[in-house]
């Protein structure tokens, strides 16, 4: 009879990953390690010509026959086009301040999710093309030659990657692996290869607005039920205006929030915001998806679907967009929006808050703003009754979404907002929040759910800080401006930290709102009971709100930085 | 001295080295990274393996813990390597590890003697008497016995992981659509009827 192998023998047997160089170690395609390819048709319509059947696990991906020159080009190309590129090509000095700084890496402990391994992925075949030392020396000299075996590493860690710039933070040259995963990802576009999830998404934006390509009809009723459900909440009926000409402000948020749980709950109360303001405002069913699919995998698909909200914006005669809690579409409007789609239609003017006078300066360029510091602005003017003791029996702590935060530097101001709202704040460690904040792990269109394991993992250090306050200091809410992550967030933490609950800001900003003629609020934005209702209506109405809910916030007030 | 004890004695060595029998089920590459950065949000694997087998190696060894405390650790441990791209043996297999490093520590006698080791006075403290072969073998068999116990735990833990991750997928796609789902059933279509694209199943 053979021996059988000890424990120790048969762990060792399947080792995860050998001693090898990394150039040696082939990238395993496996179920629950790739996204699933878009669809030809789908490819087709958004004009990519190479679009063809393939399949992951299959030996052979069906590419071109010439696929390594159009490869060979398309890095060449792209070498002109970026001088960025081309510095980030040359320019790392395999300093390691990166490597470690990856969620991917944190979670995976995988070598080739370090942002400098990454890029090397890439820059190994620059090396060997575009490099004379590379030319001569080969291996030695850090440089391999292109084969469809490459191609596949590619789509598998370019897909590992949630463009969440973190890693460039630490890098001494500021080398962007985010823009570097665009880049490759648009080159295996002209392959035919991209991700179903996000493709889908782009050619349902391109044809219809949203990106689940619902019809306007269809939305607009949607919208009405959210705005049954305000009326259930609130006792006000709001009949949000669609499509409109001639209002001064055109509202535009990802469309998640009209469609996804628990986004429709922010939704929701904007709309409470904007009909206690008064705002003179319309949404549009042409232009509502703020978030920008294309961004993920492509500079020009991005762009052109960025191009309909100034489109809009002029056909509409608005003067200004206001723009909902999102993360990706505000690196998009921040930092190539004017460059791809500028300068802005005429119609469009600096941004005025027209309840404060506050002029947005930030947004002189893009005539855009962002609707955490509309809000917070308010809130600074003392322009809304706010009760924060009906969400008393949260104790919230504050997810700081890559894009806002790193892309715009947007930090304080929703910290403002929910300070207002919220009685109970409790900031997450240092160096796992604000610019050094942690991705949800599901970013850049990586919210599939077939690679719900590499999300899981991708999300780990994240999860992990949540966990942290959730066990010292009874956390049990995470707030965020950011729809994926509203999407990303609850498995992230119904995996690891399962008791709290994600929000947007806007959900528990409608919470707190006291609107003109409400009846008193017992049920909160997800109708469920509020622990701490308002008082009976014989109460009089001048009750000092600090009365309401008295003794029973037994939770520390405003806790900092754990 | 008992079984319990010897070992508590060494619980550093030992614990060290089943810690890296976890280690090195990672690339090369990245386990020097894991072994040398010790802040839990900085290296959120290793500190999360090194705390959790902590607590299990006190409760293996038998000294006091309680059972949620042990439950949670390993919960933890678990958790994690459910979704770490490992196989089943791979991810629970490394509990096992630590019966040899006991055996070993115990009943080998060049290492079973712990080193005279220095006491507060500054002089070597005389080693207390060794038990005999037959109360080490007993004192091992009894750690091995809770070792297994910890290990069938994990089984189950490990199998409430992965059926999590399926449920979730599911939910995933249905939060996803959640308000196009009431609008369906409104107007008497399922989701696939509606006439509506609903192709990105999933998207969010
Ligand atoms: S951009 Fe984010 S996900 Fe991508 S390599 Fe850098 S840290 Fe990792
Ligand atoms: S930090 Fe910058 S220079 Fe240093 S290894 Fe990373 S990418 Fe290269």
């Amino acid at each position: 009879m053979p021996k059988m192998p000890t424990p120790a023998e048969l762990l060792a047997a399947t080792p995860a990953f050998p001693a090898k160089g990394w150039m040696d170690v082939k990238s395993e395609i496996r179920p629950g390690n790739y996204c699933y390819p878009a669809k030809p048709d789908t490819l087709l319509g958004l004009g990519f010509k190479r679009a063809h059947a393939w399949a992951p696990e299959d030996q052979d991906w069906n590419l071109p026959a010439n696929w390594e020159d159009i490869m060979y080009n398309a890095l060449k190309e792209r070498l002109d086009k970026h001088r960025s590129l081309k510095v980030f090509m040359d320019v790392c000095v395999r300093c390691g301040a990166c490597a470690d700084k990856c969620h991917f890496f944190l979670g995976t402990n995988d070598p080739k999710n370090m942002p400098v391994l990454r890029a090397e992925l890439l820059r190994s075949v620059y090396r060997k093309d575009f490099t004379l030392a590379g030319r001569l020396l080969g291996k030695v000299a850090g440089a391999r030659r292109l084969d469809a075996g490459i191609i596949k590493e590619w789509y598998s860690y370019f897909y590992q990657c949630s463009e969440c710039r973190r890693c460039s933070l630490y890098c001494p040259y500021g080398i962007d692996t985010a823009e570097l995963t665009v880049l490759v990802r648009e080159m295996l576009l002209e392959l035919g290869l991209a991700s179903n999830w996000i493709m889908d998404p782009v050619s349902n934006c391109n044809r219809t607005g949203n990106h689940l390509g619902i019809q306007p009809h269809a939305m607009k009723e949607i919208v009405e039920f959210l705005c049954d459900d305000i009326e259930t909440i609130t006792g006000i009926r709001i009949d949000p205006p669609f499509n409109e000409k001639g209002h001064e402000i055109l509202f535009i948020t990802p469309s998640g929030d009209y469609f996804a749980d628990p986004g429709i709950y922010t939704f929701m109360g904007y709309l409470m915001l904007f009909h206690e303001l008064g705002l003179d405002y319309t949404l549009s069913t042409y232009a509502s998806e703020g978030g920008n699919f294309g961004s993920f995998v492509s500079f020009d698909v991005a762009k052109k679907l960025n191009a309909k909200m100034y489109a809009e914006a002029e056909r509409l005669g608005s003067k200004w967009i206001l723009g909902g809690e999102c993360g990706h579409m505000w690196r998009v409007v921040n930092q190539y929006m004017a460059t791809y789609n500028g300068p802005t239609p005429p119609n469009l003017e600096q941004p005025v808050s027209p309840i404060t006078g506050t002029v947005f300066k930030n947004a002189a360029a893009t005539k855009m703003v962002h609707i955490a510091e509309f809000t917070a602005d308010l809130i600074h003017h003392d322009k809304l009754n706010l009760r924060p003791e009906r969400n008393n029996h949260i104790i919230t702590t504050w997810h700081d979404s890559c894009n806002p935060a790193r892309g715009m530097g947007l930090l304080e101001e929703p910290r403002a907002v929910l300070r207002a709202v919220c009685n109970n704040f409790v900031e997450m460690p240092e160096h796992t929040i604000r610019e050094e904040t942690f991705c949800c792990g599901s970013g850049s269109g990586l919210n599939t759910e077939e690679i719900m394991d590499i999300r899981m993992r991708g999300g780990f250090p994240r999860a992990n800080a949540l966990r942290y306050v959730a066990d010292k200091h009874n956390v049990n809410w995470m707030a965020c401006v950011c729809a994926l992550d509203r999407a990303a967030l609850p498995p992230l933490t119904e995996y690891w930290v399962p008791e709290v609950t994600v929000s947007g800001l806007h959900e528990l900003v409608a919470n707190a709102l006291v609107m003109k003629g409400e009846i008193p609020r017992t049920m909160d934005m997800r109708q469920e009971d509020l622990p701490f209702p308002d008082p009976e209506p014989e109460e009089p109405e001048t009750q000092e709100p600090e009365e309401i809910g008295t003794g029973a916030a037994t939770e520390p007030k405003s806790e900092e930085d754990a | 001295m008992n079984v319990t004890e010897m070992c508590a004695a060494r619980r550093e060595e030992l614990l060290g080295m089943w810690v890296e029998r976890f280690i090195s089920s990672y690339p090369l590459q990245s386990a020097g990274f894991m072994r040398t950065s010790t802040d839990p949000f900085a290296n959120p694997v290793g500190q999360t393996t090194r705390a959790s087998l902590g607590v299990l190696f006190d409760a293996v060894i038998g000294l006091d813990a309680s059972p949620r405390q042990v439950k949670a650790a390993l919960d933890d441990l678990i958790r994690l390597r459910a979704v770490q791209d490992f196989t089943p043996s791979q991810a629970v297999g490394p509990l096992f590890l630590l019966k040899d490093i006991l055996r070993t520590a115990l009943l080998d006698p060049d290492s079973a003697e712990p080193k005279g080791r220095m006491g507060q006075s500054g002089r070597e403290e005389l080693p207390r008497a060794r038990p005999s072969a037959g109360e080490i073998l007993d004192g091992c068999f009894e750690a091995e016995a809770r070792l297994d116990s910890l290990a069938l735990l994990a089984l189950d833990l490990y199998a409430a992981d992965r059926e999590r991750i399926f449920r979730m997928r599911v939910d995933e796609v249905k939060r996803a659509q959640s308000s196009l789902l009431r609008w369906a059933q409104r107007q008497g279509l399922s989701p696939e009827g509606s006439g509506n694209s609903c192709s990105g199943e999933g998207n969010a």
